[in-house]
């Protein structure tokens, strides 16, 4: 006689779907959940052992990252990848009607170009009342050399399996270079554009991505913002980043956050 | 049995943590570098903009101009610098088959504009162009435009506003015109007349005969119409005038002397000020009905009234406290707050159409300024300094200002117009054929 086990087999099977069921519902928790709940690890707050080791004598030490601005979990709906514009979109425009008739033959005035101001376009914006001077970006020799020494100094093997702090500098003072800001925008302070960009082996950027590409689509302040941080890591006064040689699997992927907040 | 779901949950609760864990420890798929950039270098962008191609030569001389205008339309803007067209490698032609990006990155240009004119049966020209982002070699956009040959200075507009709204993100300002009063004559006996040209400087004519003295002219955001206060047989009234007519009329039939128009944003009232027995107060009239509505009241002198781009609220100068400062009252009258706080005297408030700022003329020390603040008076920026500047102007998209300014001269007043970055740099004249005063900026052409 076989022993046919329906009722256990029956309740087995049900609360191993249940049961399953529960784990993934769970699963799906901690795998959405979680990051909104426990802030995620700061992306470096731990520079003090390599520091010693390879900082340069200049260097712009600053507050660490806010966790919150560290990392937010990518949204889960990614938006579809923005489509190349189209080749020529036809704008039909007929202007010639809505013009007024000339009374008067115009008489066009010999056009002198204008002197180019010498600070035309300082860093910030400008009050003649309070001319306070603002210190701008500009690299000097001593940096030059802090950021010589930073990449000298990581040629051989490191200890480190992160950048320094000093190494952040000399490629944030890089970039700062080529990065050309909406400054006069409307509400330029809310215009933070996060960028990640892939890195060649020779230091080359291989790829940029815009992190939210559903602003970049829909807010055309956005995009310019956008586009000018681009233009930053694309430019070639910016290449090839300033990166040391043997840290590959460190910079291979960096994610940049463009800010004006020190310009307004 | 009970061996056997027993392990069963031990596998699930192995894999779940196991899942927990890789989750929990894994590096992130994310960057792991990460680099705040909070400061840059603001300086203009370089664009290269090479004669639009055409086949014949009479289109080549079209490419040719529109390239030039739209290249100084944009560099005017302090936006964008152009790069020398002696240097260009590549010819118009091949361009339009696909920009060799290496000789232009070369040449540190970072946009390229590449257009093409083509004559249309009928004789219209069909204008196209691209602009380029050369660093990541993808185009920006794209656009075509028809139009009859003697329209190209304002196709050429159109292109710069397109190109500038992509850049940028903001709309252009470029296929717009300016009022102004064109000041002609000896001091003793100066002759203000109503002229009207393209926003730079071109195509400029004048509308009024001279008979009569005409300030303050503005712009209707309808476009049709302008409203300016004139001397007419020595009684200072507001008018209206009809652009494509001509036609002059009197707004409203008052007594006393009207003065200050501005329409409100849906152009369909005129708000001014009415002088009575010494005082001045606030008027709005609907250009429809015709009736007429008292914002303010009292014995002080209130003037200057302009909208804000919502019509919600009405900016004014007024001496109700004692010196002439900037006030915000609801656009029905009422609730009047006092905004300018610092030192000097305060008027000719003009709000931003983009709402953010309102932009004044303020006098200190025997100075002029031109200035902005914010609607609630925080953030105050002195843009321009003279020894005498005054009526500031809004470009349509609220980022450039026009005013006019003069520097003490033996042969008495000689005003002429400048336009500034709302950033206080890349100030610059205009060229007029006249002593030019009380510029009006228009809306963007319709």
């Amino acid at each position: 006689m076989i022993y046919v086990p329906t009722v256990n087999d029956h309740s087995l099977k049900e609360s191993l779907t249940v049961s399953t069921g529960l784990h993934f519902l769970m699963f799906l928790f901690l795998y959405f959940g979680l990051p909104h709940i426990i802030p995620p690890l700061p992306a470096h707050h731990e520079p003090i052992p390599f520091d010693i080791v390879t900082i340069a004598e200049i260097t712009n030490t600053r507050v660490a990252d806010q966790p919150e601005a560290a990392a937010s979990p990518p949204p889960p709906q990614q938006t579809k990848p923005q489509a190349p514009p189209p080749a020529q979109a036809k704008a039909e425009a007929e202007p010639e009607a809505l013009m007024p008739k000339p009374l008067e033959k115009p008489k066009p005035p010999a056009e002198k170009p204008a002197p180019q101001q010498p600070d035309l376009f300082g860093s910030v914006l400008k009050n003649v009342a309070r001319m306070k001077p603002v210190e701008s970006p500009k690299v000097t020799d001593a940096d030059k050399k802090a950021d010589a020494n930073a990449a000298a100094s990581n040629l051989g093997p490191s200890f480190s399996s992160r950048l320094t702090i000093t190494e952040e500098d000399a490629l944030r003072r890089q970039i700062e270079q080529c990065w050309n800001p909406p400054v006069g925008a409307r509400d330029a302070q809310n215009l933070i554009v996060e960028v990640i960009i892939d890195v060649n082996p020779d230091r080359t950027v291989a790829n940029t991505e815009i992190v939210d590409k559903l602003r970049y689509a829909s807010d055309p302040f956005f995009r310019a913002a956008a586009d000018s941080a681009i233009r930053a890591v694309r430019n070639p006064k910016c290449s090839p980043l300033e990166l040391a040689a043997d840290k590959y699997q460190q910079w291979k992927r960096i994610n940049f956050n463009f800010d004006p907040r020190d310009m307004l | 049995m009970r061996s056997i779901r027993h392990t069963t949950f031990s596998v699930q609760k192995l894999i779940a943590v196991a899942a927990l864990a890789v989750i929990m420890f894994s590096p992130s798929a994310r960057a792991e570098v990460k680099i705040d950039i909070t400061r840059g270098v603001v300086e203009p962008i370089p664009i290269a903009i090479p004669s639009f191609y055409g086949n014949t030569p009479s289109e080549a001389k079209f490419g040719n101009d529109i390239a030039r205008v739209v290249s100084e339309d944009l560099v005017r803007s302090g936006l964008f610098s152009s790069v020398d067209p002696q240097s260009f490698v590549q010819d118009a032609n091949s361009l339009l088959v696909q920009p060799h990006f290496s000789d232009w990155r070369v040449l540190n240009a970072q946009a390229l504009v590449v257009g093409k004119i083509e004559t249309q049966a009928g004789g219209k020209l069909k204008v196209e162009f691209r602009l380029w982002d050369v660093f990541s070699e993808q185009q920006m956009t794209g656009l075509a435009y028809f139009s009859i040959p003697s329209n190209w200075r304002r196709v050429a507009h159109i292109v710069s506003d397109a190109i500038y709204k992509r850049v940028t993100g903001e709309d252009g300002y470029f296929d717009t015109r300016i009022v102004y009063i064109a000041e002609t004559g000896p001091q003793t006996r100066r002759i203000k007349r109503l002229a009207i040209m393209d926003q730079d400087g071109e195509n400029n004519r004048i509308l009024s005969d001279g008979r009569a003295i005409v300030l303050t002219p503005r712009f209707s955001p309808a476009m049709q119409q302008i409203t300016y206060m004139a001397y007419y047989n020595n009684r200072p009234r507001v008018y209206l005038f009809d652009i494509d007519t001509g036609k002059q009329t009197v707004l409203g039939d008052f007594d006393h002397m009207t003065f200050a128009p501005r329409f409100a944003p849906a152009g369909n009232r005129v708000v001014f000020a009415l002088s009575e027995s010494g005082a001045s107060n606030i008027y709005t009239m609907d250009l429809r009905t015709h009736r007429i509505q008292k914002l303010t009241s009292g014995t002080a002198i209130s003037s200057a009234p302009c909208y804000s781009p919502d019509g919600k609220k009405i900016t004014f100068e007024s001496d109700r406290g004692g010196s002439q400062q900037i006030y915000v009252m609801n656009a029905e009258g009422g609730n009047a707050q006092r905004i300018s706080f610092g030192n000097g005297n305060y008027g000719t408030p003009v709000w931003s159409p983009r709402g953010d700022l309102i932009a004044f003329t303020k006098m200190h020390g025997g100075r002029f300024y031109i200035g902005v603040m914010r609607p609630d008076g925080t953030g105050e920026r002195e843009l321009v300094e003279a020894w005498h500047a005054e009526g500031p102007t809004w470009a349509p998209n609220g980022r450039v200002l026009m005013y006019f300014k003069e520097a003490p001269s033996s042969q008495g007043s000689r005003p002429k117009l400048y336009s500034i970055d709302l950033t206080g740099y890349n100030e610059r004249e205009i060229q007029t054929p006249t002593d030019a005063s009380d510029p009006a900026w228009s809306p963007l052409l319709p």
